[in-house]
């Protein structure tokens, strides 16, 4: 008996290894070529002090997961069919052109993750996304996982920065009416780095409303830091450099112009398209934004969403998740 | 198994139901009639008004406080609808502070509600907050109500003549002035009794005066001290979904704790050498250790501790030792490190890699957290090796709270010793990292190596 | 308790220069509470040392007391294998150990400083001068030879600032304790009592002290 992982990010991961730490036999299917998912490429975002972004709960999680005696990992798998009842499940996956079979299944969890909105975006901002110094929140991340003592990238900074928020969320035109809930906190805190790293450079937030990062006054303290706001709307942005930025100030409703050295698009979350197969196959349904979830209860259906599958979250609501699937799973109390 | 409810809130009334549903039965202790706590999970005793209580597992259901803010509270309407339907209503956020995520459904759901009563319903925020399942809906169905969101930078508010609020707000370019008006405000939230709680419980607190269940590592209930629990009411009012998740984890969590094997790492102390000074019982930030009066020495209690060894590096009589100790690894004939669990440990074997490209080698030594790391250890290994570095956590990310701290104060405090005895100051190095930032921790070895 | 302070270590370093074999008697009571001389600081030390000199000999013993004569005879034959001793006791603990081990050079590690409380991890205040008459029922337990900085014993001098001491901001004025502390008792009458001018020949002045305890001596 086996129980089932679709994704092996850290949502899948995490499930994984709380099932193994309790008994279990798990197969992990990844449709990459490596595990981690977005997580592994995200950077820390302290400055002065650890912000709570929960990247530290991932410790040694990809090792762990890929020597794992009682994980058997897959990469390049796709989940193709699920037959059989809750508790012997009979799994069809596909890796290159050929198919496997996993029988004695007793549960699945699905933990297919998200997209980043830039993907999926529909009729979005229009840029370029080719063009040097005009990044993603996830590729920023990437640039901070390289920090060092005295700079956080090789070369020179840049001299103004522009973080757009809300890019593909809380928007009717992208179809994705719903916050994605974590990208204030990435990019604030991401912000709050690069003022902290390069004080000289201009870092000017362009935003719609400001979620709770922190109890206090946290966005109080950013503007203390020296960092702007500007409530707003981007509309365009037209390729540099330097990259300007044409935007719609909410509060006298002016177009203003401006230039900056590098634009980080603050993608959100869009439900990853692999949703619509893995809801036929899995049986599940899916939340007025979206996203999957599950019909009945996993104890009855054999079957469980986790992570961002089921919709935006942050790290530690993840692991959380996570534990608290794999307790259920294992028959804990409840 | 017994769960003790401390606090008394509507809120425990589902809460004793979910667990009698988890075949754990509940008593509750009101707030002011906890007079000590003592034990550890599995045994505690809570002192009382009406004696001796025991339980296995302690739930701080306090909650904050919620006051309203400095307004003149005549001025508050707390029933609107009932004032003829020509005032405006004025629903005022982030007075004062910045509203929390889960009074934002609250106000929504009551604009969205005057606003089909035909009331003219002002919405007065710094920020709305959707972050939540659904809010972003609600909010956008609000709009399509007619209720007005209004940005301020400012806002005051005066009296009229017959107990009405007049609202003015103003941004960097309008102003605005509502009133006569309804005014409802959402409260600012406070420590409150939670504070002293706290203190009865020796429970951490966070920056902000709460009891201390903020931190990533210590999502959704856990707190400093293993089997005590908090749940934050006063969200769990207003956000269904955190109390499911509180209750499921309090449960979960609970019984794996009491059901787990014997911990491995856990303090030992000789009784011999103990002082009775109570520094470790201080010092301590998971409440692990007990006065034994009838010996006149501290008690570790293995089913509290954590094994940070904050409480041996404190020690002023040596009395205290950890069970284990995990042995250097790696060969090196110049540099140690001492590497945190969280931290350092993490960073390094995400470089490895790129050390054995480089054909650097370093002496590891893995310690559970940085409060471990003493200036005598820091001392010994410099009889060994050339260079130390200790890499240790960042603020406020130190799992054991203080470790981070303290590893830096050890640390401070060999390098003067070394300064003073003529010895070069710069053969120990300290660094702050967090897992993330291997590059960091890689210029630092460099560093030390050549 | 008493409590002490470690010697500045460059000053500690100069006194044991020359010495190859070095005993570090730490002591267990008084000066490991106020972690300025227990087994700890001994480790420290000693490493430091060891660090310097690597043929350096050094050991670290922790009698209970040094001022006690079992303690110190537990130690006796660990001092006799080493060229000297340097003790981390208190001043009691130096010149009890140097009468009882008679051949060997005691060396002080310590400064003692005075009789005082902890106040917190790491902080300790001075509360007792050792005066030998006390006056504490006087002034509402609160000492006016040690809390005030001159002493004085009939009332604030003056140069009192927001409750702080003229010497210096950090210091509370005794008097100021003194009044607050009978107010809240509601005994401020207490400084009304006249007595007789305080008889110093109890302290220090009268020479070096001995206490008997009659009925315990036969």
């Amino acid at each position: 008996m086996a129980v089932l992982i679709v994704g092996g990010g850290l949502a899948g991961c995490s499930t994984a290894f709380e099932l193994v730490s309790r008994g279990q036999n798990v197969v992990l299917v990844e449709s990459a070529s490596t595990i981690g998912g977005k997580v592994r490429r995200y950077g820390c975002k302290a400055a002065d002090r650890c912000l709570n972004c929960g990247l530290c709960l991932v410790g040694d999680l990809w090792n762990q997961v890929e020597s794992h005696p009682q994980i058997q990992l897959r990469t390049e798998t796709e989940l193709l069919d699920v037959m059989g009842a809750p508790g012997s499940f009979s799994a069809v996956v596909r890796h290159a052109d050929s198919l496997d079979i996993f029988d004695g299944i007793s549960h699945i969890v699905v933990a297919s993750g998200f997209v980043e909105s830039s993907r999926a975006a529909v009729g979005a901002v229009e840029y370029s996304h080719q063009a040097p110094g005009i990044i993603t929140g996830l590729e920023l991340e990437q640039l901070m996982s390289e920090r060092r003592r005295a700079a956080l990238w090789d070369g020179e900074p840049p001299k103004s920065v522009a973080f757009l928020q809300c890019f593909g969320s809380r928007s009717l035109r992208d179809r994705a009416q719903y916050c994605s809930r974590v990208c204030c906190s990435y990019a604030s805190r991401a912000a709050r780095v690069l003022k902290h790293y390069y004080p000289d450079t201009r870092v000017v937030f362009l935003h719609m409303e400001q979620q709770q990062v922190e109890p206090g006054s946290y966005w109080q303290s950013l503007e203390a830091d020296g960092i702007e706001f500007v409530r707003s709307r981007p509309v365009t942005v037209r390729v540099g450099p330097p990259h300007t930025v044409l935007y719609e100030r909410s509060v006298d409703s002016t177009i203003v112009e401006e230039s900056f050295d590098m634009v980080v698009f603050s993608e959100g979350m869009y439900p990853n398209p692999d949703g619509e197969r893995l809801a036929e196959v899995c049986r599940l349904s899916f939340s007025d934004e979206g996203f999957l979830k599950a019909v009945r209860d996993s104890s009855e259906t054999g079957v469980s969403v986790v992570g961002c599958a089921g919709g935006p979250k942050r790290i530690e609501e993840v692991v959380a998740e996570a534990l608290q699937t794999a307790r259920g799973i294992c028959g804990g109390v409840r | 198994m017994t769960i003790a409810l401390v606090g008394s809130t509507p809120v425990n009334v589902i809460l004793e139901k979910e667990f009698a549903a988890a075949q754990m039965e509940t008593i509750t202790v009101k707030s002011n009639e906890l007079q000590r706590v003592s034990g550890h999970i599995g045994d505690f005793r809570l002192q009382t008004l009406d004696g001796e209580r025991r339980a296995g597992v302690i739930v701080v259901t306090e909650p904050p406080e919620a006051k309203l803010p400095g307004i003149g509270h005549a001025l508050l309407d707390s029933d609107p609808v009932s004032h003829p339907h020509t005032k405006p209503v004025v629903l005022l956020m982030d007075y004062e502070q910045e509203s929390r995520q889960f009074m934002t459904p609250v106000a929504l759901e009551l604009a969205l509600f005057l606003a089909r009563r035909r009331r003219t319903v002002f919405f007065l925020k710094r920020s709305v907050k959707t972050a939540g399942t659904d809010q972003e809906r609600l909010y956008q169905e609000a709009r399509g109500a007619g209720v007005v969101f209004v940005d301020y930078d400012q806002v005051q508010i005066a009296e009229t003549d017959q107990g009405f609020a007049h609202v003015s707000a103003q941004d960097e370019s309008q102003s605005l002035e509502i009133g006569p008006c309804s005014l409802i405000v959402a409260e600012t939230i406070h420590p409150g009794k939670t504070g002293a709680l706290a203190d009865c419980l020796k429970l951490r607190r966070d920056r902000w005066g709460f009891i201390d269940e903020y931190k990533h590592y210590l999502y959704p209930v856990m707190t400093s001290r293993r089997g005590v629990y908090a749940i934050d009411t006063l969200r769990a009012c207003c956000e269904p979904e955190y109390l499911e998740e509180a209750i499921a984890a309090v449960i979960g969590d609970s019984a794996e704790q009491l059901t787990a094997d014997a911990n491995l790492l856990y303090v030992e102390l000789d009784k011999e050498k103990c002082a009775f000074c109570y520094t470790c019982y201080r010092a301590c930030p998971h409440a692990a250790l007990t006065p034994n009066q009838a010996e006149a020495v501290m008690e570790p209690w293995e089913e509290a501790c954590f094994g940070c060894g904050i409480c041996v590096s404190m020690c002023p009589a040596n009395a205290l030792q950890l069970t284990l100790e995990k042995p250097a690894q790696g060969a090196s004939q110049s540099v140690q490190i001492f590497c945190c669990e969280n931290s350092g440990d993490t960073a390094i074997s995400r470089l490895q890699e790129d050390l054995a490209h480089e054909g650097l080698t370093v002496s590891q030594v893995s310690v559970t957290c940085g409060g471990e790391i003493t200036v005598e250890r820091l001392l010994q290994a410099l009889r060994q090796y050339e260079k130390v570095i200790a890499a240790v956590c960042m603020d406020d990310a130190c799992q054991h709270f203080d470790g981070n701290r303290r590893a830096c104060a050890q640390t401070e405090r060999a390098v003067s010793m070394l300064e003073a005895a003529g010895l070069e100051p710069g053969r120990i190095r300290f660094v702050q990292l967090s897992q993330g930032m291997p590059r960091l921790l890689h210029e630092e070895i460099r560093e030390a190596l050549l | 308790m008493i409590v002490a302070e470690q010697k500045p270590i460059d000053e500690i370093l100069r006194t044991l220069d020359g010495f190859k074999n070095v005993l570090i008697a730490a002591c267990g009571t008084c000066v490991t509470v106020c972690m300025a001389g227990g087994e700890k600081e001994a480790l420290k030390l000693a490493a430091l040392l060891q660090m310097r000199d690597a043929d350096m000999k050094v050991s670290v013993v922790t009698p209970k007391r040094q001022c006690d004569m079992e303690f110190v005879e537990e130690i006796l034959a660990d001092a006799a294998e080493h060229d000297v001793v340097l003790s981390l006791g208190c001043g009691a603990g130096v010149q009890f150990m140097s009468g009882a081990i008679d051949n060997k050079l005691i060396l002080p590690g310590l400064n003692t400083k005075f009789m005082g409380v902890t106040q917190d991890i790491g902080v300790w205040a001075e509360m007792c001068q050792g005066c030998g008459d006390c006056v504490l029922e006087q002034t509402g337990g609160v000492c006016p030879v040690t809390r005030c900085s001159k002493s004085n014993f009939n009332g604030p001098c003056g140069g009192s600032s927001d409750g702080k001491c003229e010497i210096d901001t950090e210091v509370d004025c005794g008097w100021q304790l003194i009044y607050d502390r009978l107010e809240a008792l509601d005994q401020l009458q207490r400084l009304y009592q006249i007595s007789e001018p305080k008889d110093w020949t109890t302290s220090r002045d009268g020479g070096p002290r001995k206490v008997h305890k009659k009925e315990m001596i036969l």
